[in-house]
């Protein structure tokens, strides 16, 4: 342990309104304290909250390859059903296969889901969940004049994965960003939780740029056992010399100060890891869950972020995220029997999740909202469809305005005002606004919003009312 | 302090050795006469009068040094090769290494199987891929070409997940890695054409199969490849300098190589690729590896008509076969300039460094351009110019800040594995194959087994932290995390103290072929810790271990009886920092 960084942290147990700091029995630094320290003063008024009471939790589920969410959500009228079913030609879902939406307010488009979807249809007709339309990658408001004619800003790599997978993590498409908004947050926010010796991002997909921010990395776990992997025969060894002698040896070599910064990333990556294990492991796992999960990696993975948000006393935190890849969207070939089965998948996670967090008692304090790289063109290439922008996502949670569409669902027919070319809809919400929303409720500041968010000025002057209002207030 | 100044002293000693050399390194082009220089400074201060293995003192550095060039020119070695190599210099090992007859891995195949414990039926599909994978990685002498092919599966990405068919037909990998394998000392212009015209290609991004434009139905020509071919393949998303830096604007903004409505153009190309089976009709994949052994074939009634312009203007005109509208636009591609700076930059950093200069960039992008006999395209003289560069080899440049790169998971099982000169008992490899469903969940890498066509890792990923705030890249940090980084240490765990068979050849027989590792010499130094951990520095950390590591090692292994010291001593060094990243 360094002693900049042991300054740090004393410094930061004067500060913080924290009730105990845990301890570890092996190593003893974590991740760098230094900003959240410096932020604890901007968000004086979040850090009085301490411990695990006023408990808020975000969820992310990233479908990664692009998810052609123009066949989640179908237009159901006549007239906007038949200009579906014209851009599709053959990847068109027979109207009479959707799976009717009841908005719980008027004026609502007639839409429908996908026929794989009956637990979603269920959490959307009962409140629970709300569609988002028409959301993706912008750097400001943008027509279809506009990008025509390049009179605006657009988002760097339109259309390729690498690029837009990465801005939807960072809300920041005019720039490559390693920091994502979700780690933006958690350098803020950090200061929140007691128990400053776990991350506040807590990732089942390993390494990803929405948790990482500028003090806070993720930490990585698996769906499997109690989540965290620890270093075997590590310990005192309970007597045992080649144990001891090992464990020694092995914090000796991750504590040594490394000029290089490669080997002292590894190396802290190491340490942190082993320490937090500590920690995770025990808490978790005392968590008796009832809840059922299918067997499919994301319903195990969101099975695993209920037993953490189960545990979140004994961890002693107020605040996390939680980040989750379901990977094989990229839908260029076998779309529809992909779809089918891979939307089921999620629908019944979700509705798994939603169980869980009902059998917790803690709905109100968690939302779920999916992301994907972009949407898919309207237009067929055969039997699969090919990169967009725009796009439909979903947002499930007890705080959740939900039975309601939110954005407006675009014309479907081709060279339509959002159109440019193939069925490429130009988003009518910006990825900003949605996140906004989100990070308002998880208790970001609206000063804070715009460190967040660098461009949210452009789409929403932040004030109490929030950026769409898909979430109570 | 202290260890600061030594480091100072020793880069400072050696500049003082190397003055009279500084422009005469190997593969400088005039190096007759030459053998190796020592270019190693980090424990010249601190051996005393010891000797390593009967190696005078003055040596210890060049089996260092060829120990470094070892790991970044192979997936592992063992101690005998970096003799070799300190002997023999690198350009001679790698003229030698270039003259290694290549051997298909599907040639390896039917040997293989006739020796496998269960018959050729126990390990189908994927497994069968695996046990050939590490056949050919454990056993083929043409280590150069292991390391080249192994990148350029990381390159044009193929991979079984998420997929039945892929996962049931082993074949289709391990006929597409002899695609790579072929061409690895060959050149990009057939490499590139032949991975894509490659089934399991067409497969993967789904350019098999894929029709003409049907306007009256909206239906327009499949994207997937045309936009990966150019992103990931060939010329990336922006203009480059030959030095790999990216072309601005008059506004100081990059500059996109193709915008959406060149990917469409190209879309039209990979129309009316169907399966190559003599005789087979279009549209019917035959659900078995069968399809693997043939190049896609041409279907012109399936294959987009009309002109196409392709990048810079150029037009492919109407009425060309569609043959001939794939070869333009394999020239196209291949003739870009991006592609020196894009495909060099590429395996300098799955070889030698994630953040090299622009300076040694532009020097591997000179030797794409031109191999010195007006050839384009030669990757031989391509992976020359980047394992004899200055900056992979001499001693100031590769110590200094900022350069080196984190091993890959998997190159650090194989390089532990030919270390010692592991052999799969029965030849079969099945002990391997086997470890690797483990592996994938535990540490994340497993040949042509990515998440997606942007490999393991992308090649531009910031861990956060002093890496990202100095915009530096460290890709395989990525699959670096909570998991896989303990994941790792586990696994060594197992083949160090767990996996006796490692240790002691005698007593194991519940596994099938478990592999057998040499310890001779090892053992032989078990009452010497720090004799020990000399030689273990050279053969696994290329001497990089530094001196606090080495005491922090010796003094473990003292405290122990000496049948556990070589169990020790191996775990501490392949879990140590100073190992995994090869400066």
């Amino acid at each position: 342990m360094g002693k900049d960084h042991k300054m740090n942290r004393r410094k930061f147990l004067g500060t913080a309104s924290c009730a105990a700091i845990g301890t570890t029995t092996f190593f003893s630094t974590l991740f760098n304290l230094g900003m959240a320290n410096a932020a604890a003063g901007r968000t004086a008024k979040l850090a009085t909250t301490t411990g695990s009471g006023n408990y808020k939790a975000l969820v992310c589920i990233l479908l990664a390859g692009g998810n052609d969410s123009f066949n989640m959500l179908v237009p159901t009228e006549s007239g906007a059903y038949a200009a579906y079913a014209t851009t599709r030609s053959n990847l068109a879902l027979a109207q009479n296969t959707l799976l009717g939406l009841n908005p719980l307010v008027g004026n609502q488009p007639s839409l429908g889901l996908h026929p794989s979807m009956p637990e979603v249809q269920q959490l959307f007709n009962s409140g629970r969940l709300a569609l988002v339309s028409n959301v993706g990658t912008l750097v400001e408001p943008t027509t279809k004049a506009q990008y025509e004619s390049g009179g605006v800003r657009v988002p760097l790599g339109l259309f390729s994965h690498s690029d837009q997978i990465q801005q939807w993590q960072t809300s920041v498409p005019q720039s490559r960003s390693a920091y994502g908004w979700g780690g933006r947050m958690a350098d803020i926010l950090h200061s929140m939780n007691a128990n400053q010796n776990i991350s506040m991002n807590i990732s089942l997909s390993g390494r990803n740029i929405f948790q990482s921010g500028n003090s806070v990395a993720e930490y990585t776990i698996r769906p499997e056992g109690t989540g965290s992997v620890g270093i075997e025969g590590y310990g005192n060894g309970n007597g045992d010399l080649l144990e001891q002698v090992k464990t020694t040896a092995i914090n000796s070599l991750m504590e040594q100060q490394y000029t290089d910064i490669f080997r002292k990333s590894y190396a802290d990556v190491i340490k942190n890891s082993q320490s937090t294990h500590e920690l995770f492991s025990t808490a978790v796992g005392g968590v008796n869950l009832s809840t059922t999960f299918s067997p499919s990696y994301l319903s195990q993975s969101l099975n695993m972020v209920a037993k953490t948000i189960a545990a979140r006393s004994s961890l002693n935190v107020c605040r996390q995220t939680f980040f989750i890849t379901f990977g094989g969207w990229d839908h260029h070939d076998e779309v529809l029997n992909a779809q089918t089965q891979m939307l089921a998948v999620v629908s019944r996670a979700l509705n798994e999740f939603n169980n869980a967090m009902n059998e917790l008692g803690v709905a109100d304090d968690v939302t779920t909202f999916t992301i994907s790289d972009f949407g898919r063109t309207l237009t067929s290439n055969g039997n699969g469809t090919d990169h967009a922008w725009g796009g439909n996502a979903m947002v499930m949670g007890g705080k959740v305005n939900g039975g309601q569409i939110y954005g407006t669902y675009p014309d479907l027919a081709l060279n339509s005002s959002l159109d440019v070319g193939n069925g490429v809809l130009i988003p009518t919400l910006s990825t900003d606004e949605y996140f906004a929303e989100l990070a308002q409720w998880f208790g970001v500041s609206n000063t804070d919003l715009q460190n967040i968010f660098p461009n949210i000025l452009n789409f929403y002057s932040p004030s109490a009312t929030p950026p769409i209002g898909f979430m109570q207030a | 302090m202290k260890q600061y100044l030594l480091a100072l002293i020793a880069c400072f000693t050696s500049h003082l050795l190397l003055a009279q050399q500084y422009t005469d390194y190997i593969g400088a082009g005039h190096n007759a006469g030459v053998t190796v220089i020592t270019s190693h400074n980090q424990n010249n201060t601190n051996n005393g009068g010891t000797t390593v293995d009967g190696f005078p003192l003055d040596q210890i550095g060049q089996l260092k040094d060829a120990s470094r060039f070892l790991a970044q020119a192979t997936l592992g070695y063992d101690y005998e090769m970096i003799e070799r190599v300190a002997q023999i210099g690198y350009e001679a090992w790698i003229d030698e290494q270039l003259a290694i007859p290549q051997l298909n891995m599907t040639d390896m195949v039917e040997q293989i199987e006739a020796s496998m414990s269960g018959g050729p039926d126990a390990f189908g599909g994927m497994m069968s891929f695996r046990i050939a994978w590490w056949n050919w990685t454990l056993k083929r002498p043409d280590l150069l070409r292991q390391r080249v092919t192994h990148a350029l599966s990381q390159i044009f990405v193929i991979s079984s997940v998420g997929s039945d068919l892929f996962e049931d037909h082993g074949e289709l990998s391990t006929y597409y890695f002899d695609v790579l394998n072929r061409n690895a000392f060959g050149n990009y212009r057939q490499l590139l054409s032949e991975v894509s015209r490659n089934p399991s290609m067409g497969l993967y991004l789904s350019h098999m199969f894929n029709p003409k434009s049907d306007p009256a139905n909206n239906i327009h020509p499949d994207e997937n490849y045309a936009r990966e071919v150019m992103q990931l393949f060939s010329i990336g998303l922006y203009e480059l300098n030959n030095d790999g830096t990216r072309k601005l604007d008059a506004s100081g903004n990059f500059i996109p190589t193709y915008n959406n409505a060149d990917i469409r153009e190209f879309a039209k190309i990979f129309t009316g690729f169907g399966n190559g089976i003599p005789g087979h009709p279009w549209g019917v994949p035959m659900e078995d590896g069968l399809i693997a052994m043939y190049p896609m074939a041409m279907f012109e009634e399936w294959h987009e008509p009309g002109s196409k312009t392709l990048l810079n203007g150029q037009i492919v005109p109407a009425g060309q076969t569609g043959l001939q509208d794939f070869n333009d636009a394999m020239d196209n591609l291949h003739n870009h300039p991006n592609v020196g700076p894009f495909i060099g930059k590429a395996l300098i950093q799955f070889l030698v460094s994630s953040n090299p200069s622009p300076a040694y960039v532009n020097r591997v992008a000179n030797a794409f351009n031109d191999n010195g006999q007006g050839v384009r395209g030669d990757l031989k003289a391509v992976v020359k110019a980047i394992l004899l560069d200055e900056e992979a080899r001499q001693c100031d440049v590769a110590n200094a800040p900022y350069r080196g790169k984190l091993r890959e998971p998997i190159v650090r099982y194989s390089g532990f594995m030919r270390a010692f000169n592991a052999e799969a008992i029965g030849n079969s490899g099945e002990w391997f194959a086997t470890t690797m469903d483990d592996w994938l969940a535990t540490v994340g890498q497993v040949p042509l087994f990515a998440s997606s066509v942007f490999n393991f890792y992308s090649p531009e990923y910031q861990p956060n932290g002093p890496i990202a705030d100095q915009n530096l890249v460290a890709p395989v940090f990525q699959i670096h995390n909570s998991t896989t980084s303990i994941g790792f240490i586990n696994n060594v765990q197992y083949w160090t103290f767990e996996e006796l068979p490692f240790i002691d050849a005698g007593e194991h027989s519940e596994l099938p072929s478990e592999p057998i590792l040499d310890f001779d010499d090892e053992w032989e130094l078990a009452d010497n810790p720090t004799a020990l951990v000399d030689r273990l520095d050279i053969l696994l950390a290329c001497g990089q271990l530094s001196d606090a590591s080495k005491t922090i090692i010796v003094n473990a292994l003292s405290q122990l009886i000496e049948e556990d010291r070589l169990a020790m001593a191996l775990y501490l060094i392949l879990i140590s920092p100073d190992y995994a990243f090869l400066k």
